[in-house]
């Protein structure tokens, strides 16, 4: 049995994840198992997405990254237990405006039943922009949606100048360098623009200085984002011992690696984690030896002595 | 992995052909790990000073190596 693949809906409250959710299921050909949280009471709109969607789980009163995350996980076996063999099946979750993603992606990959039945898309964070342009929205939370987003969908870009558009733009790629974003007209995607080609990013650390940080978000401690560039020199045993230490040292103030490194003969591998969590890597075809690229998404860590570090672990195996 | 164990004052080596790690420190305290979590684990149960890859003196004692 393949894995089910499971795509994970963040954004804010009222940012328009549900509008999104609409447009994908109408896109969408094959079994959809469609789970909706909702922190307060389940209003009674909810029951529409019956129509499109084959299945659809409430889970209301609370968060599915605390609250009700043994109910999500219950709900996700009972899925795969019943109709994970269909073809074209999968399973969009959506999350309530005030859930942290983080430990639903956690769960995902480290539940022994999870990972082998389930395989993380994406996630997809919708950013009000309205909201994003106040820097009083832009708390913790805020940041760990955008930080977790693989692509990040611009809502009620209508009601904002493209100034302040670009504004909020701009604070997204400083956080998370490798989303895609686009543009939603009313759930619709419009635009796409890819992320940061990798050659405007590979070679220096972008790490945030402290009067940027303070730009970023008045609330919350906006995360710190280092960028290394690896080369065909890379050492992947070594990278491997590393990473482990440091997430089993350091997990709770990583909240996001991302990249891609060479492994020779012109493939690359795929490296995510998130906190403790690591991801299976993937293999990538045609990757330029030394294309490589890792960003560290990190909160109140000396990211100054990343790149160190990895070099000293690296040279331990040479 | 042995390097970095051995800056920590404790000594790691694989077992059963490669599918367990038993730490020990010199004490004669030993564990034995199936994964590297476990083994990470065990090295901060039976170090005095345990790794930390943001150490600039660790990296210190492991550049020297």
């Amino acid at each position: 049995m393949s894995a089910i693949p499971i795509v994970v809906l963040a954004g804010s409250l009222g940012a328009g994840k549900t509008t999104l959710l609409r447009s994908l299921l109408q896109q969408h050909e094959g079994t959809c198992h469609v789970v909706v949280n909702e922190i307060g009471k389940v209003l009674p709109g909810i029951g529409d997405f019956k129509v499109i969607a084959e299945s659809t789980t409430v889970l209301g009163g609370g968060c599915a990254c605390c609250k009700r995350r043994e109910d999500l996980i219950e709900d996700l076996i009972a899925f795969a237990n019943d109709a994970g063999n269909a073809d074209g099946a999968k399973v969009f979750l959506e999350l309530s405006g005030i859930a942290d993603p983080a430990p639903v992606v956690r769960t995902l990959l480290e539940h022994p039943f999870l990972v082998h039945h389930y395989a993380l898309q994406k996630v997809i964070t919708v950013v009000d922009v309205l909201d994003a342009s106040n820097p009083d929205n832009r708390d913790d939370l805020w940041n760990n949606q955008v930080v977790l987003a693989d692509e990040c969908l611009y809502s009620k870009t209508d009601l904002v100048s493209p100034t302040t558009l670009n504004e909020v733009d701009r604070l997204i790629r400083e956080i998370n360098p490798w989303a895609v974003r686009a543009l939603s007209d009313h759930g619709k995607v419009t635009t796409h623009q890819t992320a940061t080609p990798a050659a405007q990013l590979s070679g220096e650390k972008i790490s945030c200085t402290s009067a940027q940080r303070s730009n970023l978000a008045a609330h919350g401690d906006a995360p710190d984002v280092t960028l290394l560039s690896v080369g065909e020199t890379f050492e992947w045993v070594g990278f491997g011992v590393w990473l482990s230490l440091l997430l089993h040292r350091w997990g709770s103030q990583v909240l996001r690696v991302k990249g891609v490194v060479p492994i020779g003969n012109g493939a690359g591998l795929s490296v995510n984690a998130v906190h403790h969590a690591v991801f299976a890597p993937e293999h990538v075809e045609d990757f330029p030896a030394d294309g490589g690229q890792l960003a560290f998404i990190t909160q109140g860590m000396p990211v100054d002595l990343f790149e160190r570090s990895l070099a000293t672990f690296a040279s331990l195996v040479r | 992995m042995r390097a970095v164990a051995q800056a920590s004052g404790v000594d790691v080596v694989s077992e059963l052909a490669g599918s367990a790690f038993l730490v020990s420190n010199k004490k004669g305290e030993s564990v034995v790990c199936r994964n590297m979590e476990e083994v990470w684990g065990s090295i901060d149960a039976l170090s005095s000073k345990p790794p930390d890859p943001m150490d600039p003196v660790f990296l210190d004692s492991l550049e020297a190596k």
